[in-house]
């Protein structure tokens, strides 16, 4: 499973987003996301992949897209 | 569907940048526009819930005070009179006479400040997790820390800030409490590691504590915390709150100083009550030990 794939994983299984609801510029904040559940998507991002994203800052108003982004630049950088 | 604006003001010198949301709905306001002033940190995209909560029954200002968010940061001699001034000036060209107005932490001391200054331009305050009557002990262990910080031991200051902020009482039941730590950890470490005045901010919020001496009259106010808010306790929320002439008191139930994010649909509804005068009675959220309100 890639990147985006897990994360779509998430939004969908654990926190209800509809699949057609999910797009590159859409923001957090629209699929349901506040501070609190985008805490939870960064730890179950972060046991899944194996990866740290304490140093990405992200809020409810950025993007699938910029987050999709984040992750990548982390597990590029493990690899 | 909300309408949002962001506007710069000048003051003293220094640029700032508020955010309004209009609602599109078509009838009127169910009240007042509401200001909300957060934590130190708070910059004005960071409301979450309260956009669509509170915005459906009013319009939204919301602010990035001296320091957070994209304003600059306040000037050597600068302190509380500044942040009173943005407010007025943010009101002001917003266009708003009368305001519905709520401080959360640092932002209680900047609302009620204020509202002594403008009780005519408030029409309801709210007042959450403030730091009322503080011991001089209490302020000097964070002077302590903050100059630990600034002395480049930041880890230090993030941990004592965990303490000071978040309850550590594991007996305690606290919502979302897990979350709640690795988020508050993750932007306090961010602040003090990669805000180039991170530490700064924060370090004046602990500057400039509630100032309880004067009480405040003609506002009606509801304070409330996190039953087990640790910065300042319930007990001394709730002595405070006798302060105010026309004032209630009322607790969350399993939140502690961070209850803004442990329960923020609680909160929300909270403020959305209060500032539509509707009543707190058999509100499941609130703790045991509130009074009860008419």
């Amino acid at each position: 499973m890639d990147v985006t794939e897990h994360i779509v994983t998430a939004l969908t299984g654990k926190f209800g987003v509809a699949p057609a609801a999910i797009g590159d510029e859409v923001p957090l904040r629209q699929l349901g996301l506040d501070s609190l559940a985008l805490e939870e998507l960064r730890l179950i991002i972060e046991d899944g992949l194996d990866i740290d994203l304490d140093d990405v800052q992200l809020t409810s108003r950025d993007t699938f897209g910029q987050l999709v982004q984040a992750v990548h630049s982390k597990t590029g950088a493990n690899a | 569907m909300n309408s949002e604006t962001v506007r710069t003001i000048t003051v003293a010198g220094l640029t700032c940048h508020y955010r309004r949301i209009v609602n599109s709905r078509r009838e009127s306001p169910a009240t007042e526009p509401v200001l909300l002033l957060g934590g130190a940190l708070q910059h004005k995209d960071g409301w979450g819930a309260f956009d669509e909560g509170v915005g459906a029954v009013a319009d939204l200002i919301t602010v990035d005070m001296p320091g957070a968010g994209a304003s600059d940061q306040l000037r050597p001699g600068q302190g509380m009179d500044v942040m009173c001034r943005v407010v007025e000036a943010v009101l002001d060209d917003a266009g708003v006479s009368r305001v519905n107005l709520f401080g959360y932490s640092f932002g209680s001391v900047i609302a009620f400040t204020f509202a002594r200054r403008h009780p005519h331009r408030v029409s309801r305050l709210m007042l959450g997790g403030t730091p009322a009557n503080l011991t001089e002990a209490e302020c000097a262990e964070w002077r302590t820390a903050a100059e630990r910080g600034a002395a480049g031991h930041e880890q230090e200051f993030v941990d004592f800030t965990m303490g000071f902020w978040l309850c550590q009482d594991e007996s305690r039941v606290i919502r979302n409490r897990r979350l709640a730590h690795r988020y508050v950890r993750r932007i306090v470490t961010h602040a003090v590691t990669l805000l180039p005045y991170g530490l700064a901010v924060l370090n004046r919020s602990a500057d400039e504590w509630l100032d309880t001496s004067g009480g405040l009259v003609g506002v009606p106010t509801l304070v409330f915390c996190g039953e087990h808010d640790t910065v300042s306790d319930a007990r001394r929320q709730q002595d405070f709150a006798a302060t105010i002439q026309d004032s209630a008191f009322v607790t969350i139930a399993e939140a502690d100083h961070w209850a803004t994010l442990e329960r923020p649909a609680e909160v929300v509804d909270l403020v959305v009550r209060f500032f539509t005068d509707q009543t707190l009675h058999g509100v499941d959220y609130l703790g045991a030990s509130a009074p009860a309100l008419a």
